[in-house]
Order: C-alpha cells, then structure tokens, then sequence
C-alpha cells in the first residue's frame, strides 16, 4: 500500500517537472537568424498562469477571459527606419508563451506615452505585463513594439507619422514570424493586430500597408482598433484646438515637435514661447504627466501664436494640415477583418472617428465593422473591449 | 555557503538523537515532542533545486492535532535566472493519524533576498555575445503550504516525519515591481526529538 502511495507520489512529481518547461529559451531565440535586424534581445521576466489570472483580476475586467499558460517577457532590439529612412535601433516587448498551441502572432500598438519610464518594453502591470498576461497567457505569441523614440530610442518620437510608425511595427512583425515559425514548426501564420487610440490608428495603417506590400508571410486574421483617431484634420484637429484639455494639448505638442522636424519649419514660427524651446527637451522621454501637467497650458490656444491657431481653427490650408491630411488613416479599403471599437462616451478620441473611417470603409465595400461598446470614456474603453477582441480572436 | 548549512542541520540532528526515545509512541500524538528540525529539497517552482531548514516549535499538541510555529531557512537557484535566500516563518497545524499519515497546513510570511539575472545577447557582434547582468531584490514573501507525511515514530522506533508539501509563494515586488505567483515543492524529514521525562 505504501509503495504504491510512493509509486503515485513519485509520478505526480515527474509529472510537475515536466509540465514546468521553457518552449523557447534566450538562448534559442538569440540563435535564430534575423538577418541582421536585430541587434540586442534581453529577458525581462517570467509569470505562471496563476499570475496571469491575478494581473487581470486586480484591473476589474467586467468580462470573463481566458488564460491558458505561463509566459515569458523579452525585450528585443531591432533595426527600422525613421521618417529620413536612415536606420535605427528601436525597442519592443515580446511575449512567448510556455505553450506548444500557439494561436498565432499579436501585435499591440500602444496609445500616446510620452515618458520613455512607462515603454511598453518597461513592463508594468498597466500595459506591459497585463497585455502580455491577456494574450502571451492565452498562447499568442505576443509582440509591442515601443515605437521610435521610446523604449531604448532617443529619437524624436514620430508622432501619427503614419509611415515610421507603421516601419517599427511592421519590422517588428517580420521579427516576430520568425520566432513564430521556430515556435510552431512553421505551422501557423496568422497574424492579429490590436491596438488602443494612437495604437489603434497605427494597427489599421499597419493593415493598410500589410495589404498593400506585404514584407512578410503572415496572414491577417483581424485587426481590432481601440479607440483610434484616423482623419487628423478633419475631425482629430477641429475637436482637440477647442478641448480644453492637457490631453489636447500633448496631442499638439507631440504632434507639432515630429511634424516641423519633418517639413523643417522651427517650433518659434508657430508656437508661443517658452513652449517652442522647451517642447523638443519636454517631449524627449524624459519627463512624466505630473511635470508636464504643471508646465503645460490647458488650452491649445495659449500654445499656438494667435494666427497660427486661427487658421487651424478655421481649417486654413498650411504645411500641418496638409501633414495632418497625409497622414490619415481610413482612406482606403480593407480587404482582411477590421474591427472599430470604441466607447460611446469618448471625449478625447471621439466616437466620430471610427464612425466616419467606418463609413468610408464600407461605401467602398471594405471588410469592416463597427463595434461601439458601451457608455465608457477614452480611458475606460480599453480596458472595456480588451476581453471582447481576446474573444474575437480566439474564434478566428 | 550551501555545506556550512548542511554541517549545521547534521550537527542539530546528531546532537538531539541522543535523547530519542528508543519505543514506538503508538496511538495518538506525543505529549513530549516540544520541537522538530527539518532538512530537506525546496523546489522552486517544482525543479529548481534548492534547500531548506527549518526548525518547529510545538505550540499545542492534543490527541491527534499539533499548533506547530516554525521557521525556515530557504535557499535556491533557478539556472541562469536568478538564485534567492529566504527566511520563512510560519504557523501551521498538522494531523496525525493513528496509522502514521499526517496532514498539514500552513501559513507563512517570509523574507526574500532575490538575486536576478538578466541574461541578453548582443546579436551584432560575431559569434553573437551574452551580455548579463545582476540585480537583486528584496521582497515579501506570504505563502501557503498543503501537506502529507508519515510519521514514523507510529509504527517504529525512528523519531523522524517524512513530509511532501506543495507551497504556493507570492512575491512582492519581484523584478518588473508586480508580484510573482509560484508553486513550489517542499520535501524532507523532520526529526523530532522527545524528551524524557524527569
């Protein structure tokens, strides 16, 4: 009788043993080939499923999700292009779950960050370590990457400048094929992009270039935005000059820093000081909401000089606008799943911008769907629709 | 370091044989085991070699239950990811059964150093080089812990319980400042040494 107590003993240890077991270690995913784009991979940390299920607890999701596995946090470093198209080094975080049923490769776009300490690459349980728990804990294999000047990047941070946005997203993804076909023996292609407010623009200009020239071998399953902006002029523009808010007023000031660096024109031309030779130095990572919350105006009117405003104001044609209107994001037809969520109470990006990208995209036949979600405000939205897009996704 | 520690746990074991009552106790649980030591495999997160010490003090002990405080020593190391010292101190109560079988349970809050290691590569270099580098943390550490052993002092004249635990550990703050959620194995003897009565 005791040996077989033993005997049983003995097997449910072995069994635990065997159970606990990295699918891809470091030193596995720093010996496949990324033909020289990337230069640094670091391991940031491990979380068992237990883990996975308490991170997600404590943020009070209103929606049952699922967690499956035990996941573990990298940080790679990689090569992209800037607005110049000159390369350089940028970050992203990468989640891999201990599993051997992967579903696929997600990318999360993050929303507007302006301080390099909260880089989705810096995992904290509000971003990082949540979404990881999210989707890497339900056999995704997770990528985020911090775009340019975040994470590891100093340069100045492009801002809803669609294209080097899109390049540290896609060249992210090409990275994360790799690791995908190693995980799964090339077994599995589909890709999910989701994204929250200015994560939620880049993943359906990420969609748009992935369908027009796509660099990989993924295939799109679905994308989900979040509460994205995608006409920068006609409707993000009008609405954030006359809301009276700091979130308003970042917008500008990010915005205003990566668009005059790009079409040359100095901050002092159109911005009051001291803002103009401070915003480069404010807007570097370096500083945090609470600095900026008591050095910044509440108005974009006491930002911009007056004419400057009152053209904007008025819709003038200028070098912004038409920066506004080139990068845009909704101008186009989707052919893969493409999903607008959003929460009716949005006053920062408000409910019209995914119903007019909506709109657009369907009275041109695209594949889209509008999915609002409930009376929720910018903030509360994400945190709303998350468990909802695990839930689409693990259906397609 | 892990051989001054298993010197110590022999030096305790030897030292208190010597009063070892050398008779079965039988039915129930003895009036005169005051306290235990215990030596054996900490498992982090199953297997993860590691070791603990603890000693247990008998608070209260009745017919078939014992009230046991006891503290643990805990050292362990997780290749390439990081290694840790613990001071673990718990309150528990286990059950005997006539037959030798125990049951126990316990609740612990311990201290614990974490030495982390972030190991990396640099990819542009050729063959590409491991760059690593070492913080360490301290942490809270409550934890629970489900039990069965034998004892077997019931059936023989050997004063020693053999235990099988699964610990479960939170950690807080480990490295990224969240908390980490392990189960881990414990498994060991400890000997109780009974003292004879004056």
């Amino acid at each position: 009788m005791i040996t077989k107590k033993i005997a049983f003993l003995l097997f449910t240890f072995l069994l635990l043993i065997s159970c606990e077991k990295d699918y891809l270690n470091i030193d596995q995913i720093s010996n496949l080939n990324y033909n020289g784009n990337v230069t640094k991979i670091e391991f940031l940390g491990e979380y068992t499923k237990a883990d996975a299920i308490q991170f997600l607890g404590l943020v009070n999701l209103q929606h049952k999700v699922e967690t499956t596995c035990d996941f573990s946090l990298y940080r790679f470093q990689y090569k992209t292009h800037n607005f110049e198209n000159t390369e350089i080094i940028v970050s992203g975080l990468m989640g891999i779950p201990n599993s051997k049923n992967i579903k696929g490769l997600l990318s999360w776009q993050h929303g507007t960050n302006s301080f390099r300490g909260g880089s989705i690459s810096t995992p904290s349980p509000d971003e990082g370590i949540g979404l990881a728990s999210l989707f890497a804990g339900n056999e995704y294999l997770f990528i985020a990457p911090d775009y340019i000047g975040l994470g590891t990047s100093y340069e100045t941070q492009p801002y809803y400048h669609t294209k080097s946005t899109v390049n540290s997203v896609i060249d992210f993804l090409k990275i994360g094929e790799i690791v995908l076909n190693k995980l799964t023996n090339n077994q599995n292609n589909k890709l999910f992009l989701t994204g929250f407010s200015q994560g939620g623009g880049a993943s359906v200009a990420t969609q748009r270039e992935l369908e027009t020239t796509n660099p990989t071998n993924l295939q799109l399953a679905g994308t989900a935005s979040i509460s994205g902006a995608f006409n920068l002029r006609g409707i993000s523009l009008q609405h954030t000059i006359n809301h009276h808010t700091l979130n308003s007023v970042i917008f500008m000031c990010l915005l205003s820093n990566i668009y005059a660096q790009v079409d040359n024109q100095p901050l002092a031309s159109f911005i009051k000081e001291p803002y103009a030779s401070e915003i480069p130095n404010w807007f570097d990572g370096s500083k945090n909401i609470h600095f900026l919350e008591s050095n910044l105006p509440t108005k974009v009117s006491d930002l911009f000089k007056n004419d400057f405003y009152n053209d904007l104001d008025n819709n003038v044609t200028n070098w912004f606008t038409l920066a506004l209107d080139k990068n845009e994001m909704y101008q186009w037809k989707p052919v893969n799943k493409l999903r607008f969520y959003y929460g009716t109470k949005d006053e920062t990006v408000i409910p019209q911008e995914a119903i007019q990208a909506y709109n657009y995209m369907n009275n041109l036949g695209g594949n889209v769907e509008l999915k609002p979600f409930g009376p929720f405000n910018h903030d509360q939205s994400a945190i709303e629709i998350l468990p909802e897009i695990q839930k689409w996704f693990n259906g397609l | 370091m892990k051989k001054i520690i298993v010197l110590i746990g022999i030096l305790i074991f030897t030292t208190h044989l010597g009063f070892a009552q050398t008779e079965s106790i039988g039915n129930g649980t003895s009036q005169n085991q005051k306290i235990g030591f215990s030596i054996g495999y900490y498992g982090y997160k199953i297997n993860n070699v590691g070791l603990q010490l603890g000693i247990e003090k008998y608070l209260a002990t009745t017919n078939n239950f014992q009230i046991i405080w006891s503290s643990y020593f805990q050292f362990y190391t997780q290749k390439e990811k990081q290694t840790a010292i613990a001071l673990n101190t718990r309150i528990g109560q286990r059950y005997n059964t006539n037959f030798g079988l125990i049951l126990e349970t316990h609740l612990g809050l311990g201290i614990q150093e974490t030495f982390y290691t972030i190991k990396g590569y640099d990819l542009t270099s050729n063959p590409i080089r491991e760059i690593s580098s070492k913080i360490n943390k301290t942490s809270a550490m409550p934890n629970i812990s489900l039990g069965i052993g034998y004892d077997f002092s019931k059936k023989t004249k050997l004063p020693l319980v053999y235990y099988l635990r699964t610990n479960i550990s939170w950690l807080y703050p480990d490295i990224n400042l969240v908390f980490n959620t392990t189960a881990n194995l414990e498994m060991g003897v400890i000997y109780k040494p009974i003292f004879k009565k004056k």
